[in-house]
This record gives C-alpha cells, sequence and structure tokens, in this order.
C-alpha cells in the first residue's frame, strides 16, 4: 500500500502517512478555505489502510493553527482512527502536541478526547 | 439617500491600525493578510499568546467573508469602480490599548441571512462561557457541513475565543440588501 507524503504549505499542514511504519502525522497548519477537498484522500486511504493494519499506529498531531472547517475534518480522520483502533488488530495512540503556553491547542486535543474513544496522550512542546 | 457603507470603512480603521483590506476577498488576500497581521505583531513586539488569539479568530472572520458574502448591489460597486462580480468586504484590525484590539469586518448581506445572523449573534452572546464549549463540541461533532464547505462554528469559535460578546449591525442599503457588520473585542 502506497504511503501519502504531502509538503506543508502555509495553509495546509504537512501529511505523512506510512503504511509500513505505521506512523501518521499532521504538522504545521490547517487552514484552508476548503478542507473537505485537503482531508478526503486522507480519510479514504485510512479506509483501506484499516484492512491491513496491525502492531502500533502511532498518530502525531502537531498543528499550530486549524481553522473550524478543518477541526471537522480532523474529527473525521480520529473517528476512522476510533474505527480502527476497536475492529482491527492494530492499536492506536494519538500523540496530540501543543507548546507551553497554548491552552488553547491543549483544550482542543482535550474536546477531541472527550468525543473519542481513543487513547490520547498529551505532549507539551517547551519552548 | 442610501447609506455611505465606504465611510463605515474609513471610520473602523481610525486609530492604532495593525492591517485593513477593502476590496475582493479572495484565498490569496486572506493569506497576505493573515501574513502581514502576524509579522507586524510579532514586530510589535505583542505576546505570542494574544498573536495565536487574533490569528485564530481572524481566520474565521475572512472565512466567513469569503464563503458566505454578497456580491455588492451594482449601484454600490459603480459607486468604487469594482468589477461589476467583485467579491467586495472589509476587515480591520486595530489596537486599542495594551492587549486589547478590535476586529471588524463589513459585508453585504440580503433576504433570510440578516434575520439567521441575528438570530445566531444573539443566542451566542447569551451563553455562558462553558455553555459556548459544550456548544462548539455538539456542533463539532454533527458530521454535517454546510454547501459552502463550512462547518457551522466560526461564529462559536469567534465569540469563544475573543471571551466578549460580538457585537454587530445591519446597515439597510436598499430594500434588497443591507450592510453587516461585525465587532469582535479580544483582549
Amino acid at each position: 500500500m502506497d504511503s501519502i507524503n504531502i509538503e506543508g504549505t502555509p495553509k495546509t499542514p504537512s501529511i505523512s502517512f506510512d503504511a509500513k511504519t505505521g506512523q501518521i502525522e499532521i504538522k504545521g497548519r490547517s487552514i484552508p478555505e476548503n478542507s473537505i477537498e485537503f482531508y478526503k484522500p486522507l480519510v479514504e486511504w485510512l479506509d483501506k489502510y484499516s484492512e491491513i493494519a496491525q502492531g502500533t499506529v502511532n498518530v502525531i498531531i502537531q498543528l499550530e493553527y486549524f481553522n473550524t472547517s478543518s477541526s471537522k475534518c480532523i474529527l473525521d480522520v480520529f473517528k476512522k482512527l476510533e474505527n480502527l483502533h476497536s475492529k482491527s488488530k492494530a492499536e492506536v495512540v494519538i500523540n496530540w502536541y501543543y507548546e507551553e503556553d497554548d491552552e488553547d491547542m491543549l483544550e482542543a486535543g482535550e474536546d477531541y478526547q472527550s468525543i473519542l474513544k481513543i487513547p490520547f496522550k498529551m505532549v507539551e512542546i517547551a519552548e | 439617500m442610501k447609506a455611505d457603507i465606504h465611510s463605515i470603512y474609513l471610520e473602523v480603521k481610525k486609530g492604532n491600525l495593525i492591517a485593513a483590506h477593502e476590496g475582493e476577498i479572495t484565498s490569496e488576500v486572506i493569506t497576505e493578510f493573515l501574513s502581514k497581521v502576524e509579522d507586524s505583531l510579532l514586530q510589535n513586539g505583542e505576546a505570542v499568546k494574544i498573536v495565536r488569539k487574533l490569528y485564530n479568530i481572524l481566520v474565521e472572520a475572512l472565512q466567513n467573508l469569503y464563503h458566505h458574502l454578497e456580491i455588492p448591489p451594482k449601484d454600490y460597486s459603480e459607486s468604487l469602480h469594482l468589477d461589476e462580480n467583485c467579491r467586495y468586504a472589509f476587515c480591520t484590525l486595530v489596537k486599542e490599548g495594551k492587549g486589547s484590539f478590535k476586529i471588524t469586518t463589513g459585508n453585504f448581506v440580503k433576504g433570510k441571512t440578516i434575520q439567521f445572523l441575528k438570530d445566531r449573534i444573539e443566542q451566542l452572546n447569551y451563553l455562558s462561557t462553558y455553555e459556548l464549549k459544550e456548544l462548539y463540541k455538539r456542533v463539532l461533532n454533527n458530521d454535517e457541513f454546510s454547501e459552502k464547505g463550512g462547518g457551522g462554528l466560526g461564529f462559536i469559535e469567534m465569540a469563544r475565543m475573543s471571551g466578549n460578546k460580538l457585537g454587530y449591525d445591519f446597515i439597510k442599503y436598499d430594500s434588497q440588501y443591507s450592510f453587516f457588520v461585525l465587532e469582535i473585542h479580544i483582549n
């Protein structure tokens, strides 16, 4: 299965979805006007990946900014991962990174955590 | 006589102006505006925390304009020498005092949107911080996207992030159009 690698832009995050290592990364800024268009292939990839996933799937979310339409798409990504966690042989851990003094980003991670049934790890980045 | 919309823009940009845009709202304009604001605020030595807050609110405010504005009535476009289909709106960021800022946006609206926006803002202004957070989570998880790709969270996020009531005004332009002014105070 092919991996996805997309470089970041001022409005879209860098993406690295690696089927071989089970490492899934979304990093940077996610503020596109059309979030659905950006996230659709990622959600579709996770659908396929759930058929072959095993071992630990390590998810790294390290966002500086994200807009509200991305927040819904990110929840879609998490819901696919939640499904993968409960129905496949793989174990998923979401690592939610936030800067030391960025309470809003920590709170955003906690909001997702409260909605989903999947292990979340809040990781503080020291400045 | 019709309301002088352009003078509203000139009025709201008075004071310690950080950034202002009046005219077409495109994806590129939004990118440039955000980048200019971020650079100016950091150069001015503003705290990273307030820069993040302003950036987040501005993203929502500008993308609300991008997705929902009405192309101005023809006579207005002509008076400002705009293209007939110019997606006109304005956005300003003014520093009001130490750690205190005001974001103002303006755009044309018509029809049912006027009452919808009034009700929406009034509802949000009535909610406590806790209630706003709960509403945010509920709408986040409702799987609904509008036909314009919005998630219905923009106003909730702006109210939640600013921590203040949203200010607004609808200025009647003609029998069809009103001009919607949104004012967000951040401190």
